[in-house]
């Protein structure tokens, strides 16, 4: 059985893919050279650019994890220590803000599936030709400004915002609300709405791609429409719920910029932490949090490619 | 969908009716801050105490808010630009080529779409430092082209996918070299994927707050400049009306958009018959 870790594991040395059809018409033997040294050519600048951007930082950031704590710049002091991380692993608070983060977070990718399946079943399988049409109609406000709608939201929950006076000049509360915001609820609540349209696109997908036969076959046999969508539309549907969870999961992690728009103290996640650690400023601690941060990802990921069956990131194009 | 019964078109309609509430939840806040804007109050609230634009004539005034927006287009034009390149080239390598090192390639390529992206922000931030690198708007370009290469890569590789190989062998037994076919061949037939994956980055680093938090420096982009303003509520007016004019003017682009595709979508089938 192939687990998940084996996508970094596989051999380039296994069995050559079987001769294409096509191969049969080809007047000139392919010369595997120049293949080979074409596709170097081809990977040259991508690599370089990843190389510079993407996997020294990686390992620039595991040096600066090995300095001692509270410095921001490298040449500070002399030595690599495990301080940083002796530090920052034994600060209860950080380890309960992870902690607490990855529930928060949990819940926003649940409720942003839960809430945008059945847009995404509505658009995908009922709406007809229209459906791009609406598609876009429901994504393009949540492409426009990110902080905008935290901001709008913000200014619609606060005690001097809309919803709040609507209530007093409506006399249905005495004072202004103060449960709306400021805390991890809030939070919760924003981050869900934020995320609402992405995680229909997933589904939106896999829905689209649902044989009708199917649905046709066992409404043949007798199941009721809502039998029909527990038993064969909702299993066939699985992969993009899954798609769509951690298309919301992964990112939200890091979030920082809701907690601090609405969730006041209690709504603190590990961003806000991390951010914190960054601006004191604490490079080797920063550099910590963020590992742990990439390891919680990485975890999700495993997880994500086991559920969805990604042996291979060449499944994903 | 063909025999439909009474019960699923009551819960069509049901659907129906819920999606037409995500919309307008969607949509209303947007709408009241676009209200705000124009209302006569420093402090971006309701009661409506009357209608002003001028807060969009501060917009022009705000010299810290114009260098921000102009960064933030810079950067995203800049940044879409080469993450398009970059990702047609590795998606053409991860797809069309057989080397060492291939899947390799294919994994680093999708790593930025599954790290969160302060994580990512923080490795670049201290690798700069390390390196002696001031930040500017030429840090957030690099922060964003890296983010935005697993989408543009993504986006062309599937295009890719789908172009017949034979074509690729057609034009090499005609004597084209590899580099021909790849200009003569694959790129113009992976255009119809190009535009929407250098929108799609665009969208992404014109939006982005995360990473251009910590890369900007003192050239800060729109949203990082608009997250500092919360703090001072008094630079708040403009800002809201600057965004409120991106938000309209996307709105109307999209409609615009719709409307000839719709358009040329009917001329296409008039062809056809």
């Amino acid at each position: 059985v192939s687990t998940p870790t084996s996508q970094n594991t596989t051999t380039e040395s296994a069995p050559k893919p079987p001769p294409r059809a096509s191969a049969r018409a080809r007047h000139r033997p392919p010369d595997p050279t120049k293949a080979r040294a074409f596709g170097f050519q081809l990977a040259a600048l991508p690599s370089l650019w990843l190389l510079l951007f993407l996997v020294l930082p990686v390992v620039v950031l595991l040096l600066w994890s090995l300095r001692p704590p509270g410095i921001a710049s490298f040449t500070a002091t002399d030595g690599f220590t495990l301080e940083a991380f002796r530090v920052n692993l034994g600060t209860p608070v950080f380890i309960a803000s992870l902690g607490r983060t990855i529930v928060m977070v949990f819940f926003v990718a649940f409720f942003a599936v839960a809430l945008s399946y059945p847009i995404a079943y509505l658009l995908a399988r009922i709406a007809g030709p229209r459906r791009y049409v609406l598609l876009s109609l429901i994504v393009a406000p949540a492409l426009i400004s990110y902080l905008l709608r935290l901001f709008a939201w913000r200014s619609m929950l606060g005690s001097g915002g809309a919803l709040n006076t609507v209530l007093l000049e409506l006399g249905l509360t005495g004072e202004p609300l103060g449960f709306l915001l400021y805390n991890r609820f809030a939070v919760v609540v924003v981050l869900t709405y934020v995320w609402i349209p992405f995680a229909a696109l997933p589904i939106f997908a896999r829905l689209e791609q649902l044989n009708p036969n199917l649905l046709a076959a066992a409404q043949d046999l007798g199941a009721s429409p809502r039998r029909t969508f527990l038993r064969v539309t909702l299993p066939l549907s699985l992969p993009g719920v899954y798609a769509g969870f951690f298309f919301v999961f992964i990112p939200t992690l890091g979030d920082f910029a809701t907690a601090a728009l609405v969730g006041g103290a209690d709504g603190r996640m590990f961003g806000n932490i991390i951010r914190g650690v960054i601006g004191t400023p604490d490079y080797p601690s920063g550099a910590v949090l963020s590992i742990m941060l990439f390891m919680v990802a990485a975890a999700s990921m495993l997880i994500a490619f086991r559920l969805l069956r990604i042996k291979d990131v060449s499944d994903l194009a | 969908m063909s025999a439909t019964l009474p019960e699923q078109r009551r819960s069509a309609r049901g659907l129906w009716a819920y999606f037409w509430l995500g919309v307008l939840f969607q949509y209303i806040p947007l709408w009241l801050l676009v209200v705000l804007s124009v209302n006569d109050s420093r402090t971006l609230s309701l009661p409506f105490k009357g209608f002003t634009l001028q807060w969009y004539q501060r917009i022009l005034e705000t010299g810290a808010l114009m260098a921000s927006f102009q960064n933030s287009i810079v950067v995203a034009l800049v940044s879409a630009s080469l993450a398009v390149a970059l990702g047609t080239i590795a998606g053409l390598a991860i797809t069309r080529t057989r080397f060492p090192g291939r899947r390799l390639l294919a994994v680093a390529t999708m790593v930025p779409m599954v790290v969160p992206a302060i994580a990512l922000a923080v490795a670049l931030l201290v690798t700069l430092v390390f390196l002696g690198v001031d930040l500017g708007r030429p840090t957030v370009i690099i922060g964003h082209t890296v983010f935005a290469i697993p989408y543009t890569a993504l986006l062309v590789a599937v295009r890719f996918a789908g172009i017949n190989r034979n074509l690729e062998e057609a034009a090499m037994d005609l004597g084209a070299t590899r580099w021909s076919v790849v200009r003569r061949v694959y790129v113009p037939l992976a255009a119809p994927a190009l535009v929407p994956a250098f929108l799609f980055a665009l969208v992404l680093s014109f939006d982005d707050f995360d990473l251009a938090f910590f890369l900007s420096g003192s050239d800060q982009t729109l949203p990082v400049y608009f997250f500092s303003g919360l703090r001072r509520p008094q630079l708040l007016p403009p800002i809201v009306a600057l965004q409120s004019l991106i938000v309209m003017g996307t709105t109307i682009a999209i409609v615009i958009w719709e409307i000839v595709r719709v358009r040329l979508a009917r001329r296409g089938k008039v062809d056809v018959a």
